[in-house]
């Protein structure tokens, strides 16, 4: 296999709008109609009211670093040269909480709580993945 | 008045296979347990009339497990699934059940067999399917298991309260200590901080060492009511309060799982049946999947302060000798790795005076179980003591 095909399966219609923000350079999240609230990751339902219009719009890509650990071992073809990648859970503005990578910060400079915005890793094969680096 | 659960039931059969590299089918070392928990309370095979069945990540054992066993007539069998929290909620739903009357013996049984022969061990865990490019991201952040969970959970921890890697440390090397005095543990040879240091990284701030075992075996627990108990083989460990308490996941905003487990809600209530106070416990078999498990639970049940979880593990008071002696028998971390049955397995050795050299106090055992990423929580509190 390949390594273009081992690391994302194609998006699929219920996902293809995250992935096609994180192209254009926008963070995009499911928005629920009824209450207002975000909803993370792709959902059929609102978790906050149960309700099931959701819309995607673009957040703000601000928030805070809710928590972090470096990655010493790979264990996947996008870890190669990217050691200690730094885990990271992101706390966003809009009330959302987000599994990613912290970039562009010495490990021993993460904090928990620090003000963190979005950014996007260029893979070379055209992947694109949201990340996040100190505000 | 006392609660009516309160001492109504009682653990009378205990069975442990073998564990560690034992490169057997978790169905057969499931039924291995049940017949080895039989054989210990006294109790023939057509006596047992209640199972419940909880299986291990490989998913190895499931309800026709009475099939194996030869159970033809049963009035209680389900199978369970609460991750690693799920050994003490089946101890509680069998204690009701006896002591309403749907069974008289009841069962309750965990396997698994994570290790094959020539797997690295890691695997086991860190295998996840990728069924859409959503979940696709979380190995490409890094995220594979429970593990760097537990991590980020300890990190925060860190970040919050300034806890450190020698306190993380503290738990290891404690629980080492009570592994050398039992021969069933498959690391038994001393550690120190050096030796915890040399162990590598694996996602910082965990070392190996702060990772539990990965582990073959089986474990059984027999639950009875406590009159039935008192005629049997062994000397009954009595079931005197339990809860459960589960939290959402961590994915939620606001919600913040990694510091403030459900184990702050479960151990009062459990508590509460016992008519005890934390202060009347004499031993804790704390479920302890990684080091930080072992601190952020002993502060959600109170001991301590949140925070201070750090410095409470690291003055030697969970060790031998210590004032509240925990993970007797080295834990989930140096023992073996049953899920929740690791602890409960060590409290009924403990409730029922047979500890050896290792033998702490048993008046009061409080007992936690964990699962998922510190979301599901049961609490047992046993005794070794009649009434």
């Amino acid at each position: 296999m390949s390594e273009t095909n081992t690391w994302l399966p194609a998006p699929d219609e219920s996902n293809e709008p995250f992935f096609a923000g994180a192209r254009a350079g926008e963070l995009r999240m499911q928005h629920c109609t009824s209450c207002g609230g975000w909803v993370y990751p792709v959902k059929k339902r609102c978790q906050h009211c149960g309700g099931t219009t959701l819309e995607w719009k673009a957040v703000s890509g601000r928030g805070k670093l809710y928590s972090h650990a470096r990655l010493a071992r790979e264990y996947h073809p996008r870890h190669r040269d990217r050691l200690p990648l730094i885990l990271a859970w992101i706390d966003l503005e809009e009330g959302v909480r987000m599994p990613s990578n912290l970039v562009g910060c010495e490990p021993a400079d993460a904090k928990a709580g620090m003000a963190v915005q979005v950014d996007f890793e260029h893979f070379p094969d055209g992947g694109v993945v949201p990340v996040f680096r100190p505000a | 008045m006392s609660h009516p659960m309160k001492g109504a039931a009682a653990i009378c059969g205990l069975g442990m296979t073998e564990m560690g590299r034992v490169y057997r089918d978790a169905d057969d070392l499931a039924a291995e347990a049940v017949l080895l928990a039989l054989a210990d309370a006294g109790l023939p095979k057509s006596e047992l009339d209640g199972l419940l069945i909880n299986a291990g990540v490989t998913n190895g054992v499931g309800i026709p497990l009475h099939v194996t066993l030869g159970l033809k007539e049963l009035n209680v069998l389900t199978f369970m699934q609460g991750y690693g929290s799920t050994a003490g909620q089946m101890v509680q739903y069998a204690a009701m059940a006896v002591a309403n009357g749907l069974a008289n013996y009841i069962c309750c049984v965990f396997a698994d067999d994570p290790l094959k022969e020539g797997v690295r061990t890691g695997a086991a865990y860190a295998r996840g399917g990728r069924p859409n490019a959503m979940a696709s991201l979380y190995p490409i952040y890094g995220f594979a298991g429970a593990l760097p969970m537990y991590a980020l959970a300890a990190q925060r921890h860190m970040d919050l309260f300034g806890t450190t890697q020698e306190q993380l440390a503290a738990v290891a090397i404690t629980q080492r200590r009570w592994a050398a005095m039992n021969e069933r543990a498959s690391k038994r040879e001393p550690l120190d901080l050096d030796g915890y240091n040399a162990s590598p990284w694996v996602v910082e701030p965990f070392h190996v060492l702060d990772c539990c075992l990965v582990s073959n075996g089986g474990a059984a627990v027999i639950v009875t009511t406590a009159e039935r108990a008192r005629d049997l083989k062994q000397p009954p460990v009595s079931i005197r309060g339990f809860a459960q308490a589960h939290n959402h996941d961590v994915g939620l905003a606001g919600h913040d799982p990694l510091i403030h487990g459900p184990g702050a809600r479960s151990a009062p209530r459990a508590l509460a049946m016992a008519d005890a106070k934390l202060e009347d416990v004499t031993q804790c078999q704390i479920y302890d999947c990684y080091t930080y498990t072992v601190i952020t639970t002993l502060e959600d049940y109170g001991f301590c302060a949140k925070g201070e979880g750090g410095a409470f593990v690291s003055d030697g008071r969970l060790g031998p000798g210590g004032a509240l002696p925990t993970n007797t028998g080295g834990g989930e971390l140096s023992s073996f790795y049953m899920w929740g049955m690791t602890p409960i397995t060590e409290a009924v050795i403990q409730g029922r005076g047979q500890g050896g050299e290792r033998q702490a106090p048993n008046d009061l055992i409080l007992v936690s179980g964990n699962g998922g990423i510190l979301n599901y929580h049961s609490t047992l509190v046993l005794s070794g003591q009649a009434t």
